[in-house]
């Protein structure tokens, strides 16, 4: 058989390449996904939907086991159960350079994560050793309680005891306050050059009722406001950076490790601090090792020069190399439940306005063998949207509707209906999990070929690519990204309203349109999760994104490093950015 | 002399010029500017929002305004400032360049100690297994790309050595042993590539002068080997020697992007490899400048230097 014959031979060539390789590179794998990918559990497989009190506003990530992974690896391995040492620098390796420091400016990685060691938000995401465990996202306390709630639109929050900013020249340690948290919001609210102005919309009023109670009141109701509050994006950083014009280039905040000296392209290091209102780190302080190359990286973390290191292991067989020399490695897996990368189509083009032609795309893409030949067997078909919002526990494919399926004859009759029998479009691309979208496109154009579609690929550079993606001007097709949100109305609006910025598929249909906006006031989590349910299959019935199997993410420690652990519902706990939250329990075990 | 010196300049300054058009255009022909590179995957923004972000950094004015404006600060002395962490260009290209510098002369200096008496005896020695010996360790410089070199050399070191030199930089006054560590294997395997065709070049230049009348005068007077072949022959070849070496080391500026990135090293390769990424044009601009002025004055450099190996050569 055709199929048969060109995977024989794909997986004989990606293997004689990785031979020689040795291992050597490969290691860019899950930058993308580490940052992207969500995380779930593993566990019963019943498919079924939940009921509507097992998926709350708050914890919408909300995720019941995943789907049965292959044997071998684990999602969460034990701490030890020693007490805990202070003293040491943990060394990371990571692929992220200097910039600006501004939060409000960039949501790229290399600003997020320094901003989010040096600051801290006003509630949190869990984190740490537990969150990999996690069904669900949970808000958890961190500048503040958890806001009392008297209704949908006002939340009152009260002020931790004994914060205080970094003893660092212009804070000098000062007292925290509320009023900090309503001009760091309302900043991000209405600064020019703000990018996270989409998360206040809703807001009406914020106040500082004194100087440990903060007040916000929304506009109309949001089930979802809190969600984001406790992201990586809404870091509390002060006024005075900005009154003093230094906020680009200086971070003086209340979280637990201060920032000493970012060399560009050579390293950036913390100091703890000592007065952190949740205690004092056990590290003496943090050091990242600016390292582009992730054959280095892997090298590095080999030779044992870096406790952590950023995009080490791209799929399970690198996991296996790494072991082959490495044997005390710690690896965990993090199962996706929402697919990352899709076959993006222009909805513009009039070709792909015709639902037929989308379904036979669809149709056309054999998953499962994909998932073999690409993952071997780590990793999983679900569709863009995550499963975790309807059901309790990933459903079959079957239950992801008729065009989830490989049926090149069904494929072909489609395209005959449609007009479309010798289909050609183009692709353009960009090599986010080292080699995974070439192989994923290049395995799609042969399976393409078989149905008499000629789908050609160019893969481009990273910000060429960003560029087309995030402003919609892609001509034909792409292989884009979903930006992963924490809270519903990222999958059930932003992706699809037609007025969003979020809707890169360019997604234009009335009724998806009325149901995103219903869901987004519906307080009533029954009636709320109905309209999810409603969008998730009409989405898949008309084939708007064309969803590709997703890899499961797989993150390695040294065997001396404690305390910390990444892995969660819908990447809110990622490796690339969530090492603030937790870097205060963080512990070497080194000699 | 002095007069040939000042003439040379002046006519640089065209040349000048026109790089910095060519690469204040170019860089904005590219798709992508650095709005995008700081949203990359996260937040979402409506188009008037990303027109606020460029009016902001200034790089939706007009083609010529935006040039115009640049010209005017660089007359000044001014690179300006990078658009993606804010600090001034000129800053980061003197941190950076520290690094290139001294891995650049750590290379050269290898390539010649290893190229030019594997030219000399290349050439004396001329299809013997010696010779045979030396063209093939040139061919493979030539051959293998120096990132595999060095993916191998990183490799082979980590598996079956069992030891690594430390990722990063230390400069030369604060751990001159660390440098060293950090610097030789990138700069064997720089000086490598370099070698390779300066002794292919001393090769065949030394085998020409030694067919020459006066060598073999100097032969037929009883003079010895070594002194024939250093003397008169090694002196007589280097002028296209250094011709060469000259005009490899702006490829070698450029090629040391990579090496920098594997060996994490923050020269200027990975300064404007990172602005590339980042669409950071001022730093693109300012580093492309100053690779430009050091490429023209290494070809000066190379021209009086040929004046001081051949008394023949005199400018005026």
């Amino acid at each position: 058989m055709t199929t048969e014959n060109y995977w024989t031979r794909f997986q004989r060539n990606r293997l004689s390449r990785r031979r020689i390789l040795s291992g050597a590179a490969w290691g860019t794998a899950g930058i993308a996904t580490a940052a992207l990918v969500g995380c779930g559990d593993d566990g019963d497989d019943s498919g079924e939907p939940t009921s509507a009190s097992t998926t709350s506003t708050s914890s919408s990530g909300g995720a019941s086991p995943t789907a049965e992974q292959p044997k071998g690896y684990q999602t969460n391995f034990a701490e030890p159960s020693t007490q805990p040492k202070a003293g040491g620098t943990m060394r990371i390796a990571n692929d992220w350079d200097v910039s600006i420091l501004d939060p409000i400016k960039t949501a790229a990685g290399g600003t997020i994560v320094k901003c989010n060691i040096v600051y801290n938000r006003l509630i949190s995401l869990n984190t740490g050793v537990t969150a990999p465990d996690d069904k669900e996202i949970k808000l958890v306390s961190d500048l503040s309680g958890l806001p009392e709630q008297p209704d949908g639109q006002t939340f009152t929050f009260k002020i931790n005891p004994g914060i205080k900013w970094q003893n660092v020249a212009p804070l000098n340690g000062r007292a925290f306050k509320a009023e900090d948290v309503k001009y760091a919001y309302e900043r991000y609210a209405t600064a020019q050059g703000s990018v996270h102005t989409t998360y206040f919309r809703d807001i009406d009023k914020i106040e500082a009722i004194d100087d440990t109670t903060l007040k916000i009141t929304l506009k109309t109701p949001n089930p979802d406001f809190l969600i984001p509050l406790g992201t990586r994006y809404l870091t509390i950083f002060p006024r005075e950076l900005v009154d003093a014009g230094t906020i680009e280039t200086q971070a003086v905040g209340t979280g637990s490790m201060i920032l000493k000296e970012m060399a560009k392209s050579d390293h950036v290091t913390l100091a703890k601090n000592p007065d952190y209102f949740k205690g004092a780190a056990k590290l003496d302080g943090v050091e990242f090792r600016i390292q582009p190359d992730a054959a280095s990286r892997l090298a590095a973390f080999r030779a044992g020069q870096v406790d952590f290191s950023y995009g080490l292991l791209g799929n399970k067989r690198d996991a296996d190399n790494l072991l082959q020399t490495n044997k005390d490695v710690n690896i965990n897996i993090s199962p996706p439940f929402a697919a990352i990368f899709g076959l993006s189509l222009n909805l513009d083009d009039p070709r792909f306005q015709d639902e037929r032609v989308r379904q036979a795309l669809m149709l056309g893409m054999d998953r499962e063998t994909m998932v073999q030949i690409i993952y071997d067997g780590f990793g999983t078909t679900i569709p863009t949207i995550p499963w975790t919002y309807i059901y309790a526990s990933q459903p079959k494919p079957e239950q992801f509707g008729k065009w989830w399926k490989h049926d090149p004859a069904e494929a072909k009759k489609l395209l005959a209906a449609a007009g479309q029998e010798n289909l050609s479009f183009q692709v353009i691309y960009h090599e986010y999990t080292a080699s995974g979208n070439t192989q994923q496109l290049e395995i799609m154009s042969d399976l393409y070929k078989q149905i008499g579609i000629d789908m050609k690929v160019q893969r481009v550079p990273y910000t060429e690519f960003n560029s087309q993606w995030i402003q919609r001007t892609f001509p034909e097709a792409t292989d884009g990204w979903q930006a992963l949100g924490f809270e519903p109305n990222n999958y059930f609006y932003n992706h699809i309203h037609s007025t969003s910025p979020g809707n890169r598929w360019r997604i234009k249909d009335s009724e998806l349109d009325a149901w995103a906006e219903k869901q987004r006031s519906e307080l009533d989590k029954n009636a709320r999760k109905e309209i999810w349910k409603q969008i998730f299959d009409k989405v898949l019935d008309k084939a708007y994104r064309i969803d590709k199997p997703s890899g499961t993410g797989f993150t390695a420690y040294q065997p001396w490093l404690h305390g910390l652990r990444f892995g969660g519902p819908l990447g809110s706990n990622s490796s690339y950015y969530e090492w603030g939250q937790q870097m205060h329990q963080a512990w070497l075990d080194k000699a | 002399m002095t007069q040939y010196i000042v003439r040379r300049l002046l006519m640089a300054v065209p040349s000048m010029l026109l790089v910095s058009l060519i690469i204040f255009s170019l860089v904005r022909l590219v798709d992508g500017d650095v709005v995008m590179a700081r949203l990359a995957e996260g937040g979402y923004v409506t188009d008037d929002q990303l027109a606020a972000m460029r009016a902001e950094l200034g790089i939706d004015r007009p083609f010529v305004t935006q040039y115009l404006d640049y010209m005017v600060h660089l007359m000044r002395g001014d690179f300006g400032k990078s658009l993606w962490d804010s600090q001034p260009v000129w800053n980061q290209i003197v941190d950076h360049m520290e690094v290139s510098l001294q891995l650049a002369v750590m290379s050269i200096l290898l390539a010649i100690v290893i190229a030019i008496p594997l030219g000399i005896i290349s050439a004396i020695r001329a299809n013997t297994p010696l010779d045979y010996g030396a063209r093939l360790f040139a061919i493979l410089g030539l051959s293998l790309p120096d990132f595999w070199i060095a993916t191998m050399l990183i490799l082979g070191l980590t598996l079956w050595v069992g030891w690594l030199p430390e990722f990063g930089y230390w400069p030369i006054w604060e751990d001159p042993a660390k440098n060293l560590e950090a610097l030789i294997f990138p700069a064997l395997i720089v000086g490598y590539r370099f070698s390779a065709t300066t002794a292919r070049m001393t090769r065949s230049s030394v085998l020409e002068v030694l067919r020459e009348d006066y060598i073999r005068t100097a032969w037929s007077k009883g003079m010895r080997e070594r002194a024939v072949v250093l003397n008169h022959a090694l002196r007589n070849a280097l002028i296209p020697v250094i011709t060469i070496m000259g005009g490899q080391i702006g490829f070698l500026l450029g090629g040391l992007v990579v090496i920098e990135t594997i060996f994490s090293l923050p020269g200027m390769g990975r300064l404007m490899f990172n602005a590339i990424n980042q669409r950071d044009y001022p730093v693109i601009q300012g580093i492309t400048l100053v690779m430009a002025s050091i490429f023209i004055l290494v070809n000066l450099l190379v021209d009086l230097t040929y004046a001081v190996i051949d008394p023949r050569i005199r400018y005026s």
